[in-house]
């Protein structure tokens, strides 16, 4: 019963959320209406205009649903003022002017005289404005143009060369207003009154008062709203909209806690230790992005799952797998990458059960198996590789020329396995094997010095660590007995 | 009417009254709700983005099989969880937060400003100052402040990545253990592990996929709860095991039962829960079928595990373990087993950090000292050992307390402890972790000059869990459970992944 309670509430928004789809039923048959309209005055195309009349009204109809889903959308979502009231009131006069041609040509069979041909010629414009203000509300005023702009947007920060003699507004603060705020509190827009592209807009604040207090980023309303939580209503810039990153809101609380002045070079302002780093990374022209966590976030997970996409693989080939004991999982959700792990049990005999997955397969893990040199064979083919676990299996030299040169192998676990320095030097790695483990391995002391020189970008850990004995291991501290006597 | 046949009829009577009772009101509603409300509305309403929570964020849940492996939201960083959890909250002014500010104010009062509207656990009226209680030293190629109390640790100190200005609101052990553990300072709530397990299921079906050991003498203020699993299905409560005697109470079949016997009857039993799930449907007979198979497993894969005589004698000397006895070290050397052979959630509390100064064993330059002494070798071996295995990579190590420690010398009941001792501090406490996907020889977050107040990279429990979900490939936002007619998540309505000090 809750379940039905819950949805009732949202009914509303989700005829709202009609509106986007139902819009194209009147732009459709409207304009249906209007081409039958045009051939129909030719003798030929007579037959045609007794479907005028109807057409019309399914339009005018369609037309009024849509106003009605439109402003249950308005009143829920947040749109720019300006252009939905535009957009309300030219549809709200569509309706009408499609009516008012209705009402002609079905009452009065005034199809072709002077005042239905304008009153079609104005529908027509009409619902070309109409239309692209709704797209613009709903993609964003520039996408029709995107195409044309050839140039890509520009970074937030062009490289500085001398962070020390930029001005701080102009420099940092103004790029970071531009990119990340101006959208809406710019120009073409000032949502809540504000605006935020040049100095004395930022002075006056917006409808609700000053949104920047000189020196006191705590109490600024342009610093406060950043650091709401990204659910909170009042949060800025949107949920959905680009974020600061933490520099750039480092350099904005830091550049309003410096008295927010629009005048001054950097080095005229005090520089507590912790801000030296972003604006140091201003220098090197990595400005936010450096900074940037999502995308820092984005490279790590690169690391682990390749780019592209692959097709699913053979669900018969998965589930023999998992018939036999094997740990089959896909890396994440909505990825059709996988990760192999046999759990240390006999795994000789899967090892063609792989062959079907070696698209997809990107982590094995063969731990403490059976698999040996033969075993290889497969492993070689299985190219997307990028995770593959050896550790205390019966591999030698021989299988190294197949698996360190996997093209996509990052780490590599060849832990307490037979394999030699000679072996691992006879073999091009990867170029993107990052770790190899070769901790209880048959690779010897005077190997190493080659091994790191071609194994370059490749953290070698050859174990072994020991730690040395100290007296703190066992000795135990005493209260001194005095102090028991305090 | 003979006897027998009475007898036989009040029988029938009674196992169709029992069947009745089964089906109550309630299951009637549910069923119905379930039944006509999923026919109508369950596809239509789930693709308008108001289906149940279940299904559009949380994993798969298949009650026959609650730990089978399943994949994370994104792919992960890290695949399993070692918590090193100090029981009692160690200094962190004694160890990694080096302030010699504060040596200059030892011995005098405490200024009014930092006592106005604050609360502690024993502090009462004007403290004096006490300055560190150790020395430091910078260490490594990141210049991380360790002090002399570990030196082994200090010695690896590029492998850390330090939290300086984590914080909290509870400032009594068992509720910031909560907090700490399962997200709110109230009982009820699953625990990290819990969540993670249920997340992620376990690789290794012959082993719980979430173990807890316990050491320093004493469990955990909080007690089992923290490692308990609220209203996530019990199966992913944490599995407490012993490092002396049996691992597990009772896992030993008794005198007189062999396996076969023992095999034989967990059969019937569960022959007999197949039928009463065939008769009412309740996942939760599935679960429990599920998890007597995986106790009569585990009756020989535990002991194996948890026996670490078998390791060499150059890894108890890295560790310092000492076989046979119950402490810190040995359940160290048994956390890296665990992870090894697939355990996904680790968590060791050890008790005795609790240094307030009260007696000679918590006295912040006598007892701590010791505690430092005893876990020193083995974190750092743990990481060493890890790390040469190639388990690092994706193993995340958590060492920290619940809270931390006040720069002024506590004075309880307002006279002065018969030693140095610090009181519960909640504004500013150091973790560290190391794996896992997090920066290494990196710190993030700094104190004031005297270790009161967090002054930048301010982060809280509810960060830390956000992050160590993030490692694990869950957006702990997304990642929920129906409870109670709402979706609950691990973090509350709280936290924000430290992106900082991610890789």
């Amino acid at each position: 019963m809750y379940l039905c309670g819950m949805h009732l509430l949202t009914i509303t928004e989700f005829l709202a959320h009609l509106h986007p789809a139902l819009v194209h039923l009147p732009i459709g048959i409207l304009l249906t209406a209007l081409l039958l309209q045009l051939v129909a005055r030719r003798e030929r195309f007579a037959a045609f205009r007794s479907a005028i009349p109807v057409v019309l009204l399914a339009g005018v109809i369609s037309a009024v649903l849509s106003c009605i889903t439109g402003f249950l959308l308005f009143r829920n979502g947040d749109y720019d003022d300006t252009l939905v009231s535009a957009h309300m009131w030219l549809a709200i006069g569509l309706t009408f002017v499609a009516f008012a041609l209705y009402a002609r040509v079905a009452f009065r069979g005034a199809g072709f005289d002077r005042n239905s041909n304008l009153l079609g010629i104005g529908l027509f414009l009409l619902i070309m404005i109409t239309g692209h203000l709704g797209g613009s509300l709903t993609h964003g005023e520039d996408y029709l143009t995107a195409g044309f702009r050839n140039t890509p947007p520009p970074p937030v920060f062009r490289p500085i060369p001398d962070v020390q003699r930029a001005v701080a507004y102009e420099d940092i603060v103004k790029p970071i207003l531009a990119s990340r705020c101006n959208n809406c509190h710019g120009a073409n827009r000032q949502k809540g009154g504000l605006r935020l592209d040049n100095p004395e807009s930022i002075a006056r604040g917006g409808k609700d008062g000053g949104v920047l207090v000189a020196g006191k980023a705590d109490s600024s309303e342009l610093i406060k709203r950043i650091l709401l939580p990204e659910n909170e209503e009042h949060h800025m810039p949107p949920k959905d909209r680009p974020q600061l990153s933490s520099q750039e809101l480092q350099l904005l609380t830091w550049w309003v806690d410096q008295g927010g002045d629009y005048r001054k070079l950097v080095k005229d302002l005090p520089q507590p230790e912790k801000i030296k780093p972003a604006l140091l990374a201003l220098q090197h022209g990595g400005g936010a992005g450096a900074g940037a966590p999502g995308e820092r976030n984005i490279d790590a997970i690169k690391e682990v799952l390749p780019e592209t996409a692959v097709k699913p693989a053979d669900e018969k080939a998965i589930v023999a797998l998992r018939d036999r004991e094997v740990v089959v999982t896909p890396v994440a959700q909505n990825s059709n990458y996988l990760s192999v792990d046999v759990l240390g049990k006999p795994a000789k005999s899967l090892m063609p059960l792989l062959l079907p997955l070696k698209q997809q397969l990107i982590q094995l893990d063969l731990g403490s198996s059976d698999v040996g040199d033969s075993s290889m064979e497969v492993i070689k083919q299985c190219v997307a590789l990028r995770v593959v676990n050896l550790r205390g299996t019966k591999i030698t030299d021989k299988a190294l020329s197949g698996l360190v040169t996997l093209p996509e192998l990052r780490v590599l676990n060849l832990v307490g396995t037979n394999v030699t320095g000679p072996g691992l030097l006879a073999v091009q790695p990867s170029k993107h094997l990052h770790a190899l483990y070769l901790y209880h391995t048959k690779v010897e002391r005077k190997d190493w010095e080659k091994l790191t020189l071609l194994y370059k970008t490749t953290v070698l850990d050859s174990g072994g660590y020991a730690l040395p004995a100290l007296t703190t291991d066992t000795a135990i501290v005493r209260a001194p007995s005095k102090s028991s006597g305090k | 009417m003979t006897q027998k046949e009475l007898h036989n009829q009040r029988l029938l009577r009674e196992a169709e009254q029992a069947v009745s009772r089964m089906y109550t009101r309630r299951h009637f509603l549910q069923d119905c709700a379930m039944g006509f409300g999923a026919l109508a509305l369950g596809s239509f309403l789930s693709s308008c983005g108001s289906g149940s929570a279940a299904t559009a964020a949380g994993p798969a849940f298949d009650p026959a099989h609650p730990l089978a492996p399943r994949m994370p939201m994104f792919p992960a960083r890290a695949k399993r969880v070692i918590y090193l959890h100090m029981a009692g909250a160690p200094s962190q002014l004694e160890l990694f937060d080096y302030k010699p500010a504060l040596q200059k104010l030892d011995g005098q009062d405490c200024p009014q400003s930092l006592l106005e509207g604050k609360r502690f656990a024993f502090i009462r009226g004007v403290p004096k100052m006490l300055g560190p209680q150790a020395q430091f030293q910078q260490r490594g190629q990141s210049g991380a402040w360790v002090s002399e109390n570990m030196p082994h640790l200090a010695s690896i100190a590029d492998e850390l990545c330090f939290l300086k200005a984590v914080t909290t609101d509870q400032f009594n052990h068992a509720p910031a253990q909560l907090l700490v553990q399962t997200g709110s300072p109230r009982l009820g709530r699953p625990s990290m592990g819990s969540w993670v397990t249920y997340g992620l299921g376990t690789e290794n079906e012959n082993l719980p996929g979430f173990v807890v050991l316990t050491s320093g003498g004493k469990a955990p203020d909080a007690g089992k709860s923290i490692w308990g699993s609220g209203f996530l299905p019990s199966v992913y409560q944490g599995v407490q095991c012993r490092s002396e005697g049996d691992p597990v109470l009772f896992i030993d079949d008794p005198q007189g039962m062999d396996r076969d016997l023992r095999k034989a009857s967990i059969d019937a039993i569960n022959k007999v829960n197949e039928q009463e799930h065939a008769a009412y449907g309740d996942p939760e007979i599935l679960s429990r079928i599920s998890q007597y198979e995986m106790a009569y497993k585990m009756q020989l894969s535990v002991p194996e595990t948890m026996n670490i005589n078998d390791e060499p004698a150059y890894i108890h000397e890295m560790y310092g373990a000492q076989p046979g006895k119950a402490c810190f070290a040995n359940n160290v050397l048994l956390a890296r087993r665990l992870v090894e052979k697939g355990v996904r959630f680790v968590q060791l509390f050890d008790w005795g950090w609790d240094s307030h100064g009260t007696d000679a064993n918590l006295a912040i330059d006598v007892g701590f000292i010791n505690k430092c002494r005893q876990v020193d070798r083995s974190i750092t071996a743990l990481i060493l050992d890890l790390k040469q295995r190639g388990l690092l990579e994706d193993t995340l190590v958590i060492w920290g307390g619940e809270f931390g420690r006040t720069p002024m010398m506590e004075n309880r009941d307002g006279k002065q402890n018969p030693f140095k001792g610090r009181d519960h501090h909640v504004d500013a406490f150091t973790i560290w972790m190391a794996g896992g996907g997090v920066k290494r020889g990196f710190s993030y977050g700094e104190t004031d000059e005297i270790g009161y107040y967090a002054i930048s990279g301010k982060t809280t429990p509810f960060d830390v869990q956000a992050t160590i979900l993030n490692q694990l490939g869950f957006d702990h936002e997304k990642f929920t459970y129906p409870f109670q007619g709402r979706p609950f998540r691990l973090t509350d309505v709280y936290g924000k992944v430290i992106e900082e000090i991610i890789a």
